[in-house]
């Protein structure tokens, strides 16, 4: 009986480890620019982000780097740099429709890199 | 026991927690290239150490963490090292490295084509970026065209110095002039319009060609000249730009930016010119070019937060100019002199709105202006006054119909115009109001493997009601793409376009000449059809990149107002068309990558601009060159320190008003028709460090002039006086040098 408490603790910790390391073990974290210029961008940026299988998605508008934690068998990092540069924001990978950036508002249009096309 | 079991029970517990809390003793993540693929042996190390480690042969790697933000390497053969910032609480990392052979390849094709038309866009629009606009001196906006074959540039006269432009073979006033979006300067302006806008305050122009957007009114028959000026939280925080020339020419630009913290960030740009010189290379008692100065400052407020951005501009300016004759003439009292002084202020705003109901397609944007402009000037013994007041207003909603592969956009608008005009002692005052509203949807079809729409359609219509006239006038505009592929494109676009005209301020050179003017009585609006098709296609020749692209335009006119200079050399009727009128256009555009940094671009259009005058027979329009040729060669040395940038313009002849009743002993030789001549331009770009720049170059150097430029010089109160017939440069050679400086970094 003695033993018994003792094993119900040990089990009870072993547990917690478990399932705290359940929680950690898919997600990863991702870095990469994206160009934009203002707050309005942030917002737009940030939803185009979180696509299934994006848990967190977060835009520093003074480095321009988006934060991502994802989980790598739903979502690769490809496929965020696609959704971001769908809704106007270049990427180093993705460019943006010409079209969909000139629908930007005015103030959120960044200087873009030139690119033959 | 008891007690010893809890403790041991609370310790095992508490290590369990704490462990959980207190940041992973190892930092593990993988590293992959940009396709995704795992890289097996790349050295990952924190910046600041020596020592690291590599990934195994599943891509991963595993470091001792650190208990504060410090930035990591990754590098790996063949590939660029990437550097990411990691904070304490970050685990389990995705790193990509980029090859290095992929970013020679965006390096060397993000030098791009400067003056590009894409493949994606879906209306005929060519960019002139800013790069482009450095390879020409580009003082002022009507002086940035000079490397671009779209849009041909000339004096409109001998004596003040204004520069017209021409596109699709029409007459500038037949484009819609706008500034960030926002049509300005018509009216009493319209002649002046480009030399408002200084050269370094561009940040670039977008010529759209034939039938565009009806989001800004019923205007832009041959198409529409949009420009971008340089916004504060972009600019350099401090920007200055001085140049002189020989032709007696100073400038100098001053930009000051401040990009606030928070939300706010204004900008103030200022600019000085004047011209100072007595020439007459000519030798015909005229003053070459007249003395100019012109004082312009735009102050620009603009703020921004997550749910708006605004932006308040308030521009004003001074510019005058003094030339004419030089000493009066035996035995004719009095000087032909030339005094033009102009006044402006204008003031404009715009707010939007995105996300609104929570979707980021719906979007919201309004805009007011307003503007005061006064002018007077004196051509001899004609005196010519205006003042006008403009307002605008516009409200834009944008949103998508179930997808984005439809959008709509809905926009009324109000514009007032009060002009009151005078010419010696006859009156031209008018008001016009016109308020309207629009429509516009656009399809976009995807295509999967293209990985962007492949076929768009834009339809787009308006209605205005014009209170001059008294009209409701409906303008149906069709554009619309389709890519063979995401380097071949083609683009049609056909639609109606309005001008209320302003015949004084857009025939201000006429007084430039002592013709009488004759006006008809039912001048009324001008109307047109236009109807364009555009081919791109971008491909290699030998492995380097090229381009190739021609329109073909056509503008048929319901109602078009001539300007007959031909019925007689003393007189000018203005009156309607009275047969068919029309301008065909062909452009074709080549440019070539031939080496790295060595751009070339071959030009050739041909105009054909006709109207049926009042007798009756179908001529050519006077002053338009039916072939024109353009070559630019541009070369930039591969760390950016040099440019070298040539081009030579090839006019053909162009067909004179009819001067066969004009006293020989008034005309000299002044042709039939002009000849063909070339003129080259060449600039070369040396950059010092990061701040300072400085460009040494040279217009006209082969010094083609047009020595006979005012008919009757020698008797300036002859009923044949006339400085309007303006063919080639006036001007022979001209050096000059400037210089950029920005402390911040150009």
């Amino acid at each position: 009986m003695k033993y018994g408490f003792f094993f119900s603790i040990l089990i009870v910790a072993l547990g917690f480890q478990t399932s705290q390391a359940q929680t950690d073990n898919n997600a990863m974290t991702t870095k990469f620019k994206v160009y934009g210029n203002c707050g309005m961008c942030e917002k737009r940026i940030e939803k185009a982000a979180k696509i299934e299988g994006v848990t967190q998605a977060d835009w520093d508008v003074d480095s321009k780097m988006l934060t991502l934690v994802f989980d790598p068998v739903k979502v690769k990092p490809g496929q965020v740099h696609k959704a971001v540069a769908a809704v106007g924001h270049d990427t180093d990978k993705e460019r943006a429709d010409d079209a969909v950036y000139d629908a930007l508002h005015e103030c959120c249009k960044y200087e873009r890199r030139e690119v033959n096309h | 026991m008891k007690k010893i079991k809890a403790l041991i029970a609370g310790l095992i517990c508490c290590l369990n927690f704490l462990h959980a809390q207190t940041p992973a003793s190892n930092l593990t993540g993988i590293v992959t290239d940009d396709r995704e693929e795992l890289l097996i042996g790349a050295t990952v190390f924190w910046k600041d150490t020596k020592t690291g480690t590599v990934t195994d042969t599943s891509g991963r790697f595993s470091l001792p963490a650190r208990d504060v933000e410090a930035t990591l390497v990754v590098q790996y053969v063949g590939h660029s090292p990437a550097e990411v910032q990691v904070l304490p609480t970050e685990n389990n990392l995705w790193i990509e490295v980029t090859g290095i052979a992929r970013i020679q390849e965006v390096t060397v094709s993000g030098h791009g084509f400067d003056n590009h038309v894409s493949t994606l866009e879906t209306r005929n629009v060519e960019s002139i970026g800013s790069r482009e606009l450095r390879k020409a001196p580009c003082c002022n906006l009507s002086e940035s065209f000079e490397t671009n074959g779209a849009v041909d540039v000339a004096y409109a006269n001998a004596l003040t110095g204004v520069k017209e432009i021409q596109m699709l073979g029409l007459r500038g006033v037949y484009s819609q002039f706008m500034v960030e979006n926002r049509p300005t300067m018509a009216g009493i302006a319209t002649p002046f319009a480009f030399e408002y806008v200084p050269g370094t305050w561009l940040d670039g122009i977008q010529l759209a060609k034939g039938a565009s957007s009806v989001k800004n009114g019923n205007a832009g028959i041959a198409g529409q000249i949009n420009i971008e000026l340089v916004k504060p939280h972009l600019d350099k925080p401090v920007f200055v730009n001085a140049f002189s020339s020989t032709e007696g020419r100073g400038e100098l630009n001053v930009h000051l930016n401040h990009k606030g913290k928070g939300k706010v960030s204004n900008g103030l740009l200022l600019h000085g010119s004047f011209v100072e010189n007595k020439w007459d290379m000519n030798d015909d008692n005229f003053y070459d070019s007249p003395s100019r100065r012109q004082l312009n400052g735009l102050y620009r407020v603009f703020y921004e937060s997550p749910k708006m951005c605004a932006q308040f501009n308030v521009q004003a300016l001074t510019d005058q100019r003094e030339g004419g004759q030089i000493n009066p003439l035996e035995g004719v009292p009095g000087l032909f002199g030339i005094r033009q002084n102009n006044d402006r202020v204008e003031v404009w705003g715009k707010v939007g709105y995105e996300g609104i109901g929570g979707k980021p397609y719906n979007q919201l944007g309004n805009m007011v202006s307003a503007s005061w402009h006064r002018t007077s000037s004196l051509f001899g013994p004609n005196t010519y006054t205006a003042e006008q007041q403009s307002f605008y207003w516009q409200s834009l909603y944008q949103t998508i119909i179930g997808t984005t592969d439809h959008k709509i956009v809905a926009a009324p608008s109000f514009q007032y115009d009060d002009i009151r005009e005078s010419v010696n002692d006859g009156k031209l005052d008018r008001r016009e109001a016109v308020p309207g509203a629009m429509l516009e949807y656009t399809y976009s079809r995807p295509n999967l493997s293209m990985e962007m729409p492949d076929l768009v359609v834009v339809l787009g219509a308006r209605a205005d009601w014009n209170s001059r006239f008294d009209r409701l006038l409906f303008t149906p505009r069709l554009s619309a793409k389709y890519n063979f592929s995401q380097s071949s494109i083609v683009r049609v676009s056909a639609g109606r376009g309005f001008r209320s005209p302003n015949l004084m301020a857009e025939n201000i050179s006429l007084l430039a000449s002592n013709r009488t003017l004759h006006f008809a009585y039912d001048l009324g609006l001008e109307e047109a059809w236009n109807y364009g098709l555009n081919f791109t296609q971008n491909f290699k020749i030998a492995r380097r990149e090229s381009s190739f692209s021609i329109d073909l335009y056509r503008t048929d006119f319901v109602k078009q107002i001539l300007v007959d200079v031909d019925q007689s050399p003393t007189q000018v009727f203005f009156y309607h068309a009275t047969g068919p009128s029309f301008s065909n256009s062909v452009l074709a555009t080549l440019q070539y990558n031939l080496l790295k940094g060595l751009d070339l671009k071959l030009a050739y259009k041909w105009n054909d601009a006709r109207a049926t005058f009042s007798d009756g027979v179908l001529r050519t329009l006077p002053l338009v060159a039916r072939h024109r040729g353009l070559i630019t060669l541009d070369y930039t040395t591969p760390d950016k320190n040099w440019m070298f940038n040539t081009r030579v313009q090839i006019v053909g002849p162009q067909r004179l008003p009819d001067n066969s009743q004009v006293p020989h002993e008034y005309k000299h030789d002044f042709p039939e028709t002009s000849p063909t001549f070339a003129v080259l331009n060449a600039q070369v770009t040396r950059r010092f460090g990061k701040k300072i720049e400085v460009y040494v170059g040279g217009e006209n150097l082969n010094g083609y002039q047009q020595h006979a430029a005012i008919i009757a010089a020698n008797d300036p109160g002859s009923p044949y006086f006339n400085g309007s017939q303006i063919w080639a440069p006036m001007m022979g050679q001209v050096a000059y040098i400037g210089v950029r400086f920005a402390p911040a970094g150009l």
